[in-house]
């Protein structure tokens, strides 16, 4: 069979490995032809492997003692010769499907000596010590969906199974969620949060799935609050931590929205804003409102710039993906009750039959957009990029590049505020904190 | 797309299909597309000037031109022949200018420049600078997709 | 439902393409569009109209008007064509023959254009799509309109 490209790249055949090994013993020894010995088991029907010198022993046991708040995938605790170690049952850590069980049934059991623990893991079947070369170990590739990439060391073909080498280190080290990440040289930050604790890791996994919401560094240290508050009240009340619908997921996201978002801003929001731009404004001055919604933000933000500096030239961009909200944007018609006297007074609005409308000279500054790409961002420079509680919902990799765009598209000394329980650090970008609030000041290049 | 714009050329499109063929209309969702697009087969091209730039595109398979075209004439057209190209050609005219007309109202200044008509296979219009916004249209003559794409002259 | 010749009519109504003494009014159509120069053209012949000529752009409007002066009772011009417009050509054609009766087709409503060429001497205009009655209605007035 004619070998494809593919194959060619990938380890040589049987054949041609032991011819190659047979020259490379008549050669001088070199590293790549290093012995790489590891158990093999299987795990809910694929191959996998460890590093021999983790794997203290094998064991086959029955009986766990079970320890009450802890992960659904650890079993319990066993006596190994006077060491209590836990016993994982990885299957279920991977949420890998398993088979019913009566309760005492033999476990075939890895007990694990890693760096800072030593574990038993349970698998479904231990199939002996395999040795393979170094050289036939290819990168983690996530072949199977089921395991997550950063838990794979490395794939190896031997004989007609396809082994995946995993990484136990990584798997059960604690890495800390970063809380505080790294200042000054640090480059804008990793969209990545990793934690230990399963707990937490279900309620990310949930705000991603039914909120729409992504934890990273922007939003990491509210959420990780946030949580420890939801946990001791659902501890309390004997509720499982995890969320049980979109509901659950809304309720634990309480708290997070800017004060003022969804409607007009009061007194307090306004001069909060205020209290982030410089105290004295002259010129043009070109805002950016990335996810305008309904346009509540762009308005308010307008109205308190023209009535702080009414000689200020204001021109603002403001943009959403999402069509149904946008679109009442322009138009937008609020009742009586919704509009803070501030807009009245100032003339901002004026009374029509269905309720209050800004006046044309207020929706002449701002332009809406019904737009998914940033492209035309790429021409304007802002004094401010207004963009509360959006960051948040979106992908991390997409937050990752949206905020690098801000960073971009703002003049130097330019500001961005984000959402009141969102934050940015990073190369280029100066923290002011003001009563609570915070602004981030676009760094001139350094010379 | 600023979203004042987008109204117009909906319910345009809307009004004039309606008024000139006298038939069903749903409009499907109105979505982005920021990529380059394969062409249906039939394409009329308005372009926008002035205080604005961009375009607008009537895209549709063959099929769709040829049974609108004969509809417009009151006769059978069997090929996308000079008639037929004109008589689409005409219909893209109408609903454009309508929209153009109603933005200029509003205050928004729109210029457009003449018609031109595409047919052929594997056509594809490229525009990576300007999103366009789609607003697919289904009458039982066949499916038309009105492709807008305009933005401010900066 | 009962034709015309079904009974006799003393009234009889006389195609609105026809002047008193049975001839046909004159039309010239300027349009780049083979489909609207196709309707109009159809509309006014099935009302006893003859259709003299037509021009694809407003130069080749202009020098048929001069051509075939002065046998040409009205122009349907067209606002928007390449090459020449039709305010441009409607006002050659003033300038040559100021009784000239022009009537504007637009597909572009109450726009400046429209009002532009009223001033400069059209007739009046109708808007697209061409709606039939409206044709017949706006054209007869023009043409009774000494």
């Amino acid at each position: 069979m004619e070998p494809t490209l593919d194959k060619t790249l990938e380890s040589p055949q049987p054949e041609q490995a032991a011819v190659a090994e047979r020259e490379a013993e008549n050669a001088a020894p070199s590293a790549s032809k290093v012995e790489y010995r590891m158990i093999a088991f299987s795990l809910a029907g694929r191959d996998y492997g460890i590093d021999i010198m983790k794997v203290k022993e094998i064991s086959h046991e029955g009986k766990f003692t079970y320890v009450p708040n802890t992960a659904h995938f650890v079993l319990g605790v066993h006596n190994l010769r006077g060491e209590i170690i836990p016993i994982i049952d990885l299957r279920k850590m991977f949420n890998l499907p398993v088979a019913e069980q009566k309760a005492g049934t033999e476990q075939n059991i890895l007990i694990l000596r890693l760096e800072k623990i030593v574990l038993g893991v349970v698998v479904d079947s231990i199939d002996g010590v395999t040795s393979v070369t170094t050289d036939a170990i290819q990168p983690p590739h996530p072949i199977f969906d089921d395991i997550n990439i950063r838990y794979i060391s490395g794939i190896v073909e031997n004989g007609d199974r396809l082994y995946v080498i995993l990484d136990v280190e990584s798997i059960f080290t604690e890495s800390a969620p970063s809380s505080a990440p790294v200042r000054g040289t640090a480059k804008i930050q990793e969209s990545v949060v990793k934690t230990r604790d399963q707990d937490l890791k279900f309620v990310l996994e949930g705000l991603a799935g039914l909120a729409s919401f992504h934890v990273t560094p922007v939003n990491i240290a509210w959420i990780q609050k946030r949580f420890a508050v939801w946990k001791k009240a659902r501890d309390k009340e004997g509720i499982s931590v995890q969320f049980r619908g979109a509901e659950d997921a809304l309720e634990f996201l309480t708290g997070f929205a800017s004060p003022g978002s969804g409607e007009l801003w009061k007194d307090a929001e306004r001069s909060s804003f205020l209290g982030l731009l410089p105290p004295r404004l002259s010129g043009m001055f070109v805002i950016w409102n990335h996810g305008c919604g309904r346009g509540f933000d762009a308005y308010s933000a307008v109205c308190t710039l023209k009535s702080a500096f009414p000689p200020l030239m204001v021109k603002a961009w403001a943009n959403d993906g999402n069509l149904v909200q946008i679109a009442s944007a322009p138009t937008l018609t609020l009742p009586k009750e919704s509009v803070p006297s501030f807009f009245v007074s100032g003339g901002y609005v004026r009374a029509s039959e269905t309720g209050f409308q800004f006046t044309p000279a207020v929706r002449e500054i701002v332009i809406f957009e019904y737009t998914e790409s940033l492209s035309r961002m790429e021409i304007i420079q802002a004094d401010l990029i207004l963009c509360r509680d959006a960051v948040s919902y979106l992908p991390p990799d997409q937050q990752k590049s949206l905020l690098a765009t801000f960073a971009e598209r703002l003049k130097p000394d330019g500001r961005l505020i984000l959402g009141t329980n969102e934050r940015i650090e990073g190369e280029g970008w100066k923290t002011v904190e003001k009563s609570g609030a915070y602004v981030y000041i676009r760094e001139r290049p350094k010379e | 797309m600023r979203v004042e714009y987008i109204n117009p050329f909906v319910e345009s499109a809307f009004n004039v299909l309606k008024e000139v063929l006298d038939t069903e209309l749903t409009r499907g969702e109105l979505f982005l597309k920021s990529s380059s697009q394969p062409v249906l087969g039939v394409a009329a091209i308005i372009g926008f000037t002035g205080d604005v730039q961009g375009r607008i595109l009537f895209d549709m398979d063959e099929k769709t031109a040829l049974s609108i075209a004969s509809a417009m004439n009151g006769e059978t057209l069997s090929t996308m022949d000079d008639l037929a190209k004109a008589t689409i050609t005409e219909l893209a005219n109408m609903i454009t200018a309508r929209a153009v007309t109603k933005l200029s109202e509003q205050g928004f200044k729109f210029d457009i420049t003449p018609p031109a008509i595409f047919t052929g296979k594997d056509m594809e219009i490229t525009n990576t600078q300007i999103e366009s916004l789609i607003v697919p249209i289904q009458m039982p003559l066949g499916k038309l997709e009105i492709n807008v794409a305009v933005r401010e002259q900066m | 439902m009962k034709t015309k010749t079904d009974f006799p009519n003393i009234n009889e109504r006389k195609p609105e393409g026809l002047k008193d003494d049975g001839s046909p009014f004159r039309v010239l159509i300027v349009d780049d569009s083979m489909f609207v120069a196709k309707q109009i053209g159809q509309i006014l012949t099935s009302e006893g109209f003859e259709i003299m000529g037509t021009a694809g752009d407003g130069e080749e409007g202009v020098e048929k008007y001069k051509e075939l002066f002065p046998k040409v009772d009205l122009v349907t011009m067209d606002i928007t064509m390449p090459k020449m417009d039709g305010v441009v050509a409607l006002q050659k054609i003033i300038e040559f023959d100021k009784n000239a009766k022009v009537i504007m087709i637009s597909a572009l409503g109450k726009q400046d254009l429209v009002k532009k060429a009223l001033l400069t001497g059209a007739k009046n205009y109708i808007v697209k799509p061409l709606d039939r009655k409206k044709v017949l209605e706006r054209v007869v007035t023009v043409l009774k309109k000494q």
